[in-house]
């Protein structure tokens, strides 16, 4: 836990310190790399020695955060740490502005949802992470990047409406938010309203990753910006009436 | 049927509203408004969705009474939260957008866009 918390708190920190001190930015993203390196190296020992881990975060029992450290989560955020590396090593100070701070926050938010065994979490997690993704993609205030960002983010704002009316139908079956818990509660359920739950659930977290079709009348929206996304895409293409 | 699930069903048409709204709309400051329109709607039909008749609210050392979960209302709290942040974003976009081309029309605003990146481009 204490590891997982030294990855985060190493990224946040890195922001922080990068907006304060504009002097050293590049230098706080390199030890937020160091602290979120030292962390993983610490989960990774963890697990070497009792396996994959479940605790909850708090003294509120069942209703605190899950968080979990096991294979997947663990390679997930090992994946965060290399690419980050290999980012610092590309950019090599050349970026200006608050570009470092957004940059650390987002991999916090990243780094945190590898982690994260909680519905409720999670939409936090995700929601942080589109809105720092979003000033990233605008933080040169050019006009394609600013209307690119206001299309992505009206886009994955409703999706993640249709995320929150799924958790809505879960909740009320499962009666927890927690994945463990409610693995526990939902064994043997089969209603229609658990169904229809997590299949807008699922059906929101892919039109906010952009795997539907739905262009909410933009009519050819990141044209520009976002041309790497755009591909795999078909959302985009779309025209309204 | 419930008066429950009869608000339910409202906030779900509400909520349709809101994307025909999104998806009709030429006008960025009516597609904001749309926007807007479905996350009320979805906290609407959250907050209905997981009423349970007879919980009250967690306030006070009161013995012998079911109290609510706190846990779906932490969760709206959150979520109004992030749709505030959300929509002041989104307005910033809308203000730089129509500041530089003083339109809202997003067909037109696409136009200047794709042309400005052409010629930044070449």
């Amino acid at each position: 836990m204490i590891a997982l918390l030294l990855g985060v708190g190493a990224y946040l920190s890195g922001g922080i310190l990068s907006l304060l001190f504009t002097r050293h930015r590049y230098r706080f993203s390199l030890l937020s790399w160091v602290g979120a390196l030292t962390g993983i190296s610490l989960a990774v020992s963890g697990f070497l020695d009792s396996g994959s881990v479940v605790r909850t975060l708090g003294r509120w029992g069942i209703l605190g955060i899950e968080i979990k450290i096991d294979e997947t989560t663990l390679l997930f955020a090992g994946l965060v740490v290399i690419l980050n590396f290999f980012t610092l090593i590309y950019i090599r100070g050349s970026k200006k502005g608050s570009f470092y701070c957004l940059y650390n926050f987002l991999l916090a938010s990243t780094f945190s949802i590898a982690f994260s065994h909680d519905l409720f979490n999670l939409y936090v997690t995700i929601e942080f992470m589109s809105l720092v993704s979003i000033l990233l993609i605008g933080y040169e205030r050019k006009a394609y990047q600013i209307y690119a960002g206001a299309k992505y983010l009206i886009i994955s704002s409703l999706a993640m409406s249709l995320y929150l009316i799924g958790l809505g139908f879960v909740y009320r079956v499962g009666g927890n938010l927690g994945i463990r818990e409610l693995a526990r509660s939902l064994e043997g359920i089969e209603e229609f309203s658990l169904s229809l739950g997590l299949g807008l659930m699922v059906a929101g977290l892919a039109v906010k990753g952009g795997f539907f079709f739905l262009a909410c009348g933009f009519r050819t929206p990141t044209p520009i910006a976002l041309r790497s996304f755009r591909r795999f895409c078909p959302v985009w293409q779309l025209s309204p009436a | 049927m419930s008066a429950n699930l009869i608000v339910s069903a409202i906030s779900i048409v509400i909520v349709c509203v809101g994307v025909i709204g999104l998806i009709l709309k030429r006008n960025l400051l009516l597609k904001l408004l749309s926007l807007n329109i479905v996350n009320t709607a979805t906290i609407l039909f959250f907050v209905l969705i997981v009423y349970k008749p007879g919980d009250r609210a967690p306030i006070g050392p009161v013995t012998g009474v079911q109290f609510a979960d706190p846990l779906p209302q932490a969760l709206v709290l959150t979520s109004i939260v992030i749709n505030f942040g959300v929509l002041a974003l989104s307005l910033l976009f809308t203000m730089v957008l129509v500041k530089r081309y003083h339109t809202l029309d997003l067909r037109k605003i696409e136009g200047f866009v794709k042309r400005e990146f052409e010629e930044e481009k070449s």
